[in-house]
């Protein structure tokens, strides 16, 4: 079973502005704005990373437990995927054919 | 060289 790799939906504009990322959705049209923890997790989702991953970055760069990191970093991905801002996708190697 | 943290919201 290879874990899923987290990834923006193609579908979305979104940037960072003073380490805080503003994510537009045109198709309901709703801007999202996150924190600056959370948009770290964001700029961290580029389809090669798990969540777990993700967290290790995330406890790496900030004062918090790893187990606390993990809790909250799938809390976040959770929401975000619940609103269609960030997709799960297949491990590279799980997708690749020929 | 650790930032302080906040729970990561929308």
């Amino acid at each position: 079973m290879t874990e899923p790799r987290l990834v923006h939906n193609p579908l979305l504009a979104w940037r960072a502005i003073e380490g805080e990322v503003v994510i537009i959705s045109p198709e309901d049209s709703v801007v999202h704005e996150l924190n600056a923890t959370a948009s770290f997790v964001w700029m961290q989702a580029n389809g090669e990373r798990t969540p777990e991953e993700i967290a290790v970055l995330l406890a790496a760069e900030y004062e918090v437990a790893p187990e606390e990191a993990l809790a909250d970093t799938r809390e976040l991905v959770a929401h975000l995927e619940a609103k269609r801002l960030l997709l799960s996708s297949p491990a590279a190697e799980g997708s690749r054919h020929g | 060289g650790k930032r302080k943290y906040i729970k990561p919201a929308c």
